[in-house]
């Protein structure tokens, strides 16, 4: 299973990504842990770049969830997130 | 009216004929002695290659000597001609600026910045190297507008070049007995093209040496969204313009392929204008020169660069005039998010 927090762009350029945080758990410790119930982590987000919603540009950050199944078959599932710069948010 | 003399008095250091009047006869000058280099290596290689039956032209020694006085008739003018079309409306600062463009392609592609603090801004490094005269930061500027003369004189050059070389060969052609009647008759022609290109390239660079440097200083580097600056704007040159303007630009660009085609699309998403003036004439000794607010809207996106795309952050100076061309300047700047980081203590 791997956990990423990252940016990526869309709109009429090619995509560029770029994670900020990745952390891969291994079938070991996925046996250890208890899936079930909450698994927190925690990540210090950067300064920039911010969200962004222009006209050829949109600039998206997400915490994306990857699952990697016994049979060869794999999972993703992400949720966007809004980073904007704390002066804005007053 | 003053007639031009072809000679003044040297007094001391001070230049007593007119600057634009020797300028305009340098490249006269230059260009004539590429194309006369052109014209006599062109005549040297017939006279070699082609069988006459009266040699007007040495084919021994005599023969390379003239190939080496061609071809360093048009190495010179020709070089000549391109440094002079470089060095018109350049002042020192300018000049500096052009130089350093090759530290501008950090605003294009990611740098060592993207490990730093703020991922994916540019650092805007090359921006702040150069103190102004008025306030802290004189900004360099991006791209030349001499690629109108440049392509003139190319052309000019070129198209004569060519002439002459058939001329030649009309020549050895009357020579052998065996005239070449209507690529004779297709020399005048030639010639009458030839002429425009040539008076084409001439208005071209009396309209370049009267646009003069544009210089933009700024009190503070790089830039907070919210926050005011002072600019200060100076226009070199002897013009009248109609209008000019500075403007506050934010662009965004995307690259993308289209089949095999990598394609670079720009849109500028938002304007804000700093400066209007109208009717402004500008003369050598009165550059036109004003001050300005500069404010970075409180909800903009920051300068962002990544591989394939960017916002990018630019103060533009734009004049409209006549019978001078329209030219416009732009003066890259880096905006910071919101928020910046707090500065490292070295304690």
């Amino acid at each position: 299973m791997e956990t990423s927090v990252l940016w990526y762009t869309e709109g009429k350029g090619e995509e560029d990504l770029q994670v900020h945080h990745f952390e891969r758990l291994g079938a070991a410790e996925l046996l250890i842990r208890q899936l079930s119930e909450d698994q927190p982590f925690a990540t210090r987000l950067p300064y920039s770049p911010l969200s962004y919603d222009g006209q050829l540009l949109r600039i998206r950050w997400c915490v994306r969830l990857r699952i990697f199944l016994a049979g060869g078959d794999e999972l993703m599932a992400q949720q966007l997130f809004c980073l904007t710069a704390p002066d804005a948010r007053r | 009216m003053r007639l031009p003399k072809p000679w003044s008095k040297k007094r001391g250091k001070r230049i007593a004929g007119r600057a634009f009047s020797g300028t305009v006869g340098e490249a006269v000058f230059f260009a004539v002695l590429f194309l006369v280099g052109v014209f006599t290596l062109a005549l040297t290689v017939a006279q070699r290659w082609v069988p006459v039956s009266a040699l007007v032209l040495p084919t021994g020694l005599g023969f390379w000597i003239l190939i080496v006085l061609s071809l360093a008739l048009v190495v010179t003018g020709g070089v000549a001609l391109a440094f002079g079309i470089l060095q018109i409306g350049a002042s020192s600062e300018r000049r500096s600026a052009l130089a350093r463009r090759a530290g501008e392609l950090e605003l294009i592609r990611p740098s060592l910045a993207d490990g730093s603090v703020l991922p994916t801004v540019p650092r805007g490094a090359n921006l702040t190297d150069s103190p102004g005269m008025r306030l802290a930061y004189r900004l360099p500027s991006t791209g030349w507008p001499g690629w109108r003369l440049a392509s003139a004189a190319v052309l000019a050059l070129m198209w004569n070049g060519g002439w002459l070389v058939l001329l030649v060969v009309v020549i050895t052609g009357f020579q052998q007995g065996r005239p070449r009647w209507v690529l004779t008759g297709l020399l005048l022609p030639f010639a009458g093209v030839g002429v425009w290109a040539f008076r084409y390239f001439l208005a071209r660079f009396r309209e370049m040496s009267g646009l003069g440097a544009t210089i933009v200083e700024i009190s503070e580097h790089p830039l907070l969204p919210g926050h005011d600056y002072q600019g200060y704007v100076a226009q070199f040159g002897r013009m009248h313009l109609r209008k000019l303007q500075v403007e506050l630009i934010c662009e965004e660009e995307s690259t993308y392929r289209q089949g095999t085609d990598l394609r670079v699309e720009k849109k500028t998403i938002r304007c804000e204008k700093v400066l209007l003036d109208r009717g402004v004439t500008i003369d050598r000794q009165h550059p036109w020169e004003r001050e300005f607010a500069l404010k970075v809207p409180s909800d903009s996106m920051h300068s962002f660069r990544s591989p394939h795309n960017a916002v990018r952050w630019k103060v533009v100076v734009t004049g409209e005039a006549r019978p001078w061309p329209s030219f416009c300047q732009s003066f890259p700047v880096v905006v910071q998010p919101g928020s910046t980081p707090p500065r490292r203590s070295p304690r």
